[in-house]
């Protein structure tokens, strides 16, 4: 049986400085597709920690019609602020 | 004027934050102002490593912030005496800038193909764009074997790059410890810190000359 325990195994060579790409020139934040952000206005970022029960109801909520977490938020608040006036 | 060190790659899970960590905590533990700037806010590892060693009180203490762009973190580099530069799994143009204000650039690198040669590819670029080979290094990280260390160092040099004696071995203890906030000089393994630290301090020794 062949003895391939003693199989060398070099790594193959390295790259030379001729293939060095132009990664060095790319601007420092990745462009984006300017398509979700921009469109929606949606750019500030909004963090805040809930109870676990209530985490799952919002996405299980979002998920069953179909929204984006800020969707039931933006909707959330919307009626909160229709209830107060009617409640006035 | 801080001594600047970043941790630069174009790929993710190499160590460059395992390493940033363990600079500035032994640098903050020698007594120095340091200050660890985690330039991927996407991620945001360092930061959220830090959360971690804050709630769970470890000593040393020492300051963790994200910035947006390196240019921002090299701009408050004269208020501490080290500033570690934990940088994006990317390169870009803030590589470049990076290497040009820091005194060490390391790259971090495990021992596969897969690894070595996009970044020697990156150090092949950096030269390219004028900044010095002996400002750049490679650490060995996440290693398995002595003869897989030994191989990689054989690729590296054979690049014309240099590789930091020492290296850090593929092992759980050092996952776990960070996971909890801790360094690779903080695990409950004696060995292994030291063979972290011994690595940091030849990091130390090329910033010196």
């Amino acid at each position: 049986m062949a003895d391939f325990k003693k199989l060398r195994r070099n790594l193959p060579a390295p790259p030379t400085a001729a293939e060095a790409p132009a990664n060095l020139s790319a601007p420092e934040m990745a462009p984006t597709d300017g398509r979700s952000a921009r469109a929606t206005g949606r750019t500030k970022q909004l963090a805040t920690r809930v109870r676990e029960e209530f985490h799952d109801e919002l996405k299980l909520y979002a998920a069953k019609h179909r929204l984006k977490l800020v969707e039931v938020l933006e909707r959330g608040h919307e009626a909160l602020k229709a209830s107060q006036k009617n409640s006035c | 004027m801080a001594t600047i060190i970043g941790l630069i790659s174009q790929k993710g899970g190499v160590g460059k934050s395992t390493l940033a960590r363990a600079l500035a905590r032994e640098a903050a533990a020698g007594g120095l102002r340091v200050k660890l700037a985690d330039l991927d806010t996407q991620q945001g590892t360092s930061s959220n490593w830090h959360r971690r060693r804050l709630e769970a009180g470890v000593k040393p203490e020492f300051s963790v912030e994200a910035f947006k762009t390196a240019a921002q973190a090299l701009r408050i580099a004269s208020d501490y005496d080290m500033l570690v530069l934990d940088g994006p799994a990317r390169a870009s143009a803030a590589t470049l800038e990076i290497g040009r204000q820091a005194a060490l650039v390391i790259q971090p690198t495990g021992a596969s193909v897969d690894d070595l040669y996009p970044a020697v590819l990156t150090f092949h670029e950096m030269v390219r764009d004028g900044i010095p080979r002996d400002r750049l290094v490679f650490v060995l990280c996440k290693i398995g074997t002595d003869a897989e260390e030994a191989e990689a160092r054989t690729y590296i040099a054979q690049a014309g790059f240099d590789a930091l004696a020492g290296s850090i071995p593929e092992r759980p203890a050092y996952r776990q410890a960070q996971n909890i906030g801790l360094t690779i000089t903080e695990t409950r393994f004696p060995q292994l810190n030291r063979r972290a630290d011994e690595l940091l301090q030849n990091v130390v020794d090329r910033i010196n000359g």
